[in-house]
């Protein structure tokens, strides 16, 4: 119970010192200051790209009709220093800090820096202690010095990017690992319940170590330039093609070769390491769907792969019956319309149809019926079952998991956890589909309660981040978030009965192996920055060049 | 709209949503309190059932988790362990769940694998099992300690097999015997002559009585003689034992000296609740005395006191669970126990021709019901050097004559009892 204290009081104080970072960081000018006649100052959020055009799309909006929709991209280049302006009427760019359109002047000056705080450090110090805590209590229970390993990796990760980032306060990072601390102790969990504890430590290495390289990756991958021509593609155009194809390839194979659990065929059994390829088709769609900045949404080649592509994934979801993968399939789908497309009625149509696809999803899949009717149960009102009223009434079958969850989770578990009786202990998908309840059950509902606190926090610091990101970039942040948003959405509301039952993982604290590629290559993609340190040791030489301009 | 804007609005959006799903995770704890409460007193019971390890004073298995292999077993001590439906208010299981903290606001309860080492000697419970059923008898058998107070022996039938719920069960079979109430018979004249003498009637005051078989509504089975007040007793005769008792005490004397003794109470074991028995001596002060109208004691409580009587007048509290705390109270004087051990040692040899094979003092009794049926009745203590400190009682339902009930407890002392103290 005290150390379940100690990691509450930890935690209330990483998201208070965080919060308050975030707060301060909000005026922090990270971007281009753009001159138009009047002073126009960009407030940064925009990131390192500002668009220009007739679109309301665009980051500055012309009205002059000899202005093209999409007229051009301003860009700071860190690795190059150097602002350079893309034409997107005839496709070439150039160093610039300035240029006439519409007939007005548009100047480009640099960023600045005016962020100095004194807590930069904090939440990293705090995130540590968090996680040292977390593991010397498993080291306690289990005796076993082995189990401080993973623990080692996220507390290396956390400070590796701390030097790496520019602004040394890897927030996303902190998140995601300590997030990765409850991951560890629900991969070891069947250890720790008279379980082979040798076959649980292994999957906590290489989950733990998947969810860190893949994230790594990601961001790796996005420090490409991305968007650069190769011929009449962008790197990013070859990418999504190759994305598109690996889909169906997965699919494919998953469709071909799954076996049944519980009504699905969402697994696969490879040389005895069971995982489930629809994860990986989630990564790979988010990449289809984000079209290349200086593309137009409409155009006939992304239209094509954009829609069929989606509306292949959703039958996939379909045929395999997954239908918690359908969900987040349809949330990322009508994202990428909402964030990307100017066209008011294609957004509309967007979302009728997700709502349509909603509506007749019951009779598309038994097992969808059977939950959504599980979960109603004959309650006149949503509202009741809205609060739990169908899986109290339906114990004997549908509710019989979310019961057990509730249960653990508030009448067990107390404030502050309860570690020696295990409400959970028969229950299937106990530290998967109801890890949250097995959270709370272990640690209090206030560590419950901080753990969503904390999901409010990496939504705020996401935003904070897009500043530091190229514009394909923020869109694969946001579309990344929302994916991660839905999966934790689906799983708590699942797991305490406010949903009906999807069998959705909580990214980044559900033990399991295969989600770890798809969410540590999220998580890398929202934490990643296009600006080094290295760019800031030049930024007052920058300034020097910024007054000559002005 | 710029997409960073969407973006924004995104993110507002998902920050709402978050809220407004934590406020409804917290909601529906508040809306289904009560029957979670309900669900997880079952879990709590469930682990309970699972957890438990329950072994004799010797250390062997009585229920590890899941009742034991042997039916032997489970029969005989069916009523001390209970089943997983809390059938028996007074078993072992049930009495864990009842004292089973279910925690507070802070953290739940805290699931314990301790071992329960009871007193009883399994042993002598299957002896006395098998000793009851083959005589075809509903009753129960209590052997104790007198000088610590633990039980080791507690046994009722019919019992109930838990394990075969297709079987019949009989009537009667989930009330354990030792701790029900029953109309004493004439093991209760110990009693009235312990109040006599506690009253500070001097016996030798009291001269002698002639029974001629019947004295107004008292009759006695036989024509007894002149007796004075030991022969009274060992002899078990009615008639002088009520004379006396009319001739010098009241109702409320008699009355107030049984409650006084505690014998009547319901925690007469320790941490366990037994019936609370009753006496109401004003319609029939000498019935009462010899044990019969309104009296009611159970087995326990009659145990008690002739455990008392072998331990120097106190008695030590019963208990069946090593290591609980019990009390010792002093019921009667030392006159009083030399009194009556030497009038009950004669007639255990004289009357009952010694049918124990040590030094030992008891008393028949016989309950008639209304029915035309008499209770059986035996108390005994062994009170030889050589043998343990042990107070033996039994009690047949309807068995009739109180000579089945001295028989079994015999049998179970010189065959298993003493046969076990000589072996060791």
């Amino acid at each position: 119970m005290i150390v379940n204290l100690c990691l509450d009081i930890l935690l209330v104080l990483f998201i208070i010192a965080t919060a308050y970072i975030l707060f301060q960081k909000r005026n922090w000018r990270f971007g281009l200051v753009v001159k138009n006649g009047e002073t126009i100052v960009q407030d940064g959020m925009q990131g390192l790209a500002t668009t220009l055009g007739r679109l309301k799309t665009n980051d500055v909006h012309f009205k002059e009709i000899t202005v093209a929709r999409k007229q051009g991209m301003v860009t700071y280049r860190p690795k190059k220093k150097s602002i350079e302006y893309l034409n997107l009427k005839n496709g070439r760019t150039q160093e610039t800090t300035g240029e006439v359109i519409g007939g007005e002047e548009v100047t480009f000056s640099l960023p600045t820096n005016d962020f100095e705080t004194c807590l930069t450090y904090l939440p990293l110090l705090l995130g540590e202690a968090f996680i040292a805590v977390s593991g010397a209590a498993m080291y306690r229970l289990t005796g076993q010095l082995a189990v401080l390993g993973p623990y080692l990796f996220l507390l290396i990760y956390n400070l590796a990017f701390t030097l790496i980032r520019s602004d040394h306060l890897p927030v996303i990072e902190e998140i995601m690992t300590i997030l990765l601390t409850f991951y560890i102790e629900a991969t070891l969990y069947p250890g720790l319940n008279g379980g082979d504890f040798q076959s649980c430590l292994v999957s906590a290495y290489v989950g733990v170590g998947l969810y860190l390289f893949f994230s790594v990756l990601a961001r790796l991958f996005l420090s490409l330039n991305l968007n650069r021509f190769l011929g009449k593609q962008t790197l990013w155009d070859y990418f999504r093609k190759l994305a598109a194809l690996l889909i169906l390839i997965i699919s494919i194979l998953n469709i071909a070769l799954a076996d049944e659990i519980m009504g699905a065929y969402n697994w696969i059994t490879l040389f005895g390491i069971q995982f489930q390829p629809s994860e990986m088709v989630k990564i790979l769609l988010l990449v289809v769907l984000v079209i290349p900045d200086q593309r137009l949404f409409g155009e006939r080649k992304s239209s094509f792969l954009f829609f069929g592509i989606s509306a292949y994934c959703f039958l996939y979801a379909l045929i395999i019956g997954d239908s918690g993968l359908l969900v987040q399939l349809g949330v990322i789908f009508v994202l990428a319309i909402l964030i990307q497309c100017s066209r008011l009625l294609l957004s509309l149509v967007a979302i009728g149809l997700s709502v349509v696809a909603v509506l007749i999803l019951p009779s598309l899949s038994s097992t969808a019926f059977s939950r959504i009717q599980g979960w109603l149960g004959s309650n006149a009102s949503i509202w009741k079952s809205l609060t739990g009223a169908g899986s109290f009434e339906n114990f004997t079958t549908y509710g019989y998991q979310s019961v057990h969850a509730l249960v653990a989770a508030f009448t067990n578990g107390g404030l502050l956890g309860n570690q020696s009786f295990d409400v959970l202990k028969n229950i299937t998908a106990a530290n998967s589909d109801l890890v949250m309840a097995l959270i709370s059950q272990r640690h209090g509902s206030i560590m419950l309660v901080l753990l969503l606190g904390l999901l409010i926090l990496l939504i705020l610091a996401v935003m904070q981040n897009v500043r530091q990101q190229f514009k394909l970039n923020q869109t694969l942040s946001a579309l990344s978030l929302a994916a991660v948003f839905c999966a934790i959405v689906l799983n708590v509301g699942g797991t305490f009965s406010i949903i009906p039952l999807t069998g959705v993982v909580n990214p980044a604290v559900s033990a399991g192996i295969s989600a770890s590629i798809s969410y540590g290559t999220m998580f890398g993609i929202m934490a990643h920055t296009s600006v080094s340190k290295a760019y800031w040791k030049d930024i007052q030489k920058w300034e020097e060049v910024s007054d000559e301009i002005y | 709209m710029p997409k960073i804007n969407r973006m924004k609005i995104l993110c507002g959006l998902l920050v709402l949503i978050m809220c407004a799903g934590i406020i409804l995770v917290l909601l529906v704890p508040v809306f289904h309190a009560d029957e979670m409460k309900s669900y997880y007193q079952d879990f709590i019971h469930h682990d309970i059932l699972n957890t438990a390890h329950i072994v004799d004073r010797n250390g062997q298995d009585i229920y590890n988790g899941d009742y034991a292999e042997s039916k032997l077993t489970r029969l005989a001590t069916f009523h001390l362990i209970g089943d997983d439906y809390d059938s028996i208010p007074t078993s072992v299981l049930a009495e864990l769940y009842a004292n089973t903290s279910e925690g507070n606001l802070f953290q739940g309860y805290q699931s314990q694998s301790e071992e329960i080492r009871l007193t009883i000697d399994l042993d002598l419970q299957e002896a006395a099992y098998e000793a009851l059923v083959d005589g075809g008898y509903a009753g129960t058998v209590f052997v104790a300690d007198y000088q610590t107070g633990e039980i080791l022996c507690m046994v009722s039938t019919p019992s109930v097999d838990v394990k075969e719920t297709s079987e019949n069960i009989q009537e009667g079979a989930y009330l354990n015997k030792a701790l029900q109430t029953y109309a004493p018979g004439s093991t209760f004249k110990a009693i009235s002559v312990a109040c006599l003498l506690e009253k500070g009637i001097d016996p030798d005051d009291l001269g002698s009585y002639y029974c001629d078989g019947k004295d107004g509504h008292i009759s006695c089975t036989q024509r007894h003689g002149r007796v004075n007040l030991k022969q009274a007793l060992y002899k078990s005769c009615n008639c002088a034992i009520s004379y006396y008792v009319e001739k010098y005490l009241t109702a409320d004397d008699l009355d107030q000296f049984v409650r006084s003794l505690g014998i009547l109470d319901a925690d007469l074991i320790a941490g366990t609740t037994i019936n609370e028995g009753t006496i109401d001596s004003s319609d029939d002060l000498a019935w009462t005395a010899d044990g019969q109208s309104k009296t009611l004691m159970s087995p326990v409580g009659l145990a008690s006191f002739y455990a008392a009587l072998a331990n120097d007048g106190v008695y030590q509290q019963f208990s069946l669970i090593q290591g609980q705390q019990t009390t010792a109270d002093a019921l009667i004087s030392q006159s009083t126990v030399d009194y009556l051990k030497e009038a009950l040692t004669t007639g255990m040899r004289v009357w009952y021709r010694s049918p124990i094979d040590c030094r030992s003092f008891g008393k028949t009794g016989t309950a008639e019901l209304d029915s035309g049926k008499s209770h059986a009745w035996f108390a005994c203590c062994l009170d030889d050097e050589e043998a343990p400190s042990y107070v033996i009682v039994t009690m047949l339902e309807k068995a009739g004559s109180s000579s089945k009930a001295m028989n079994l407890a015999a049998d179970l002392i010189n065959d298993h009892i003493l046969t076990k103290e000589a072996s060791s």
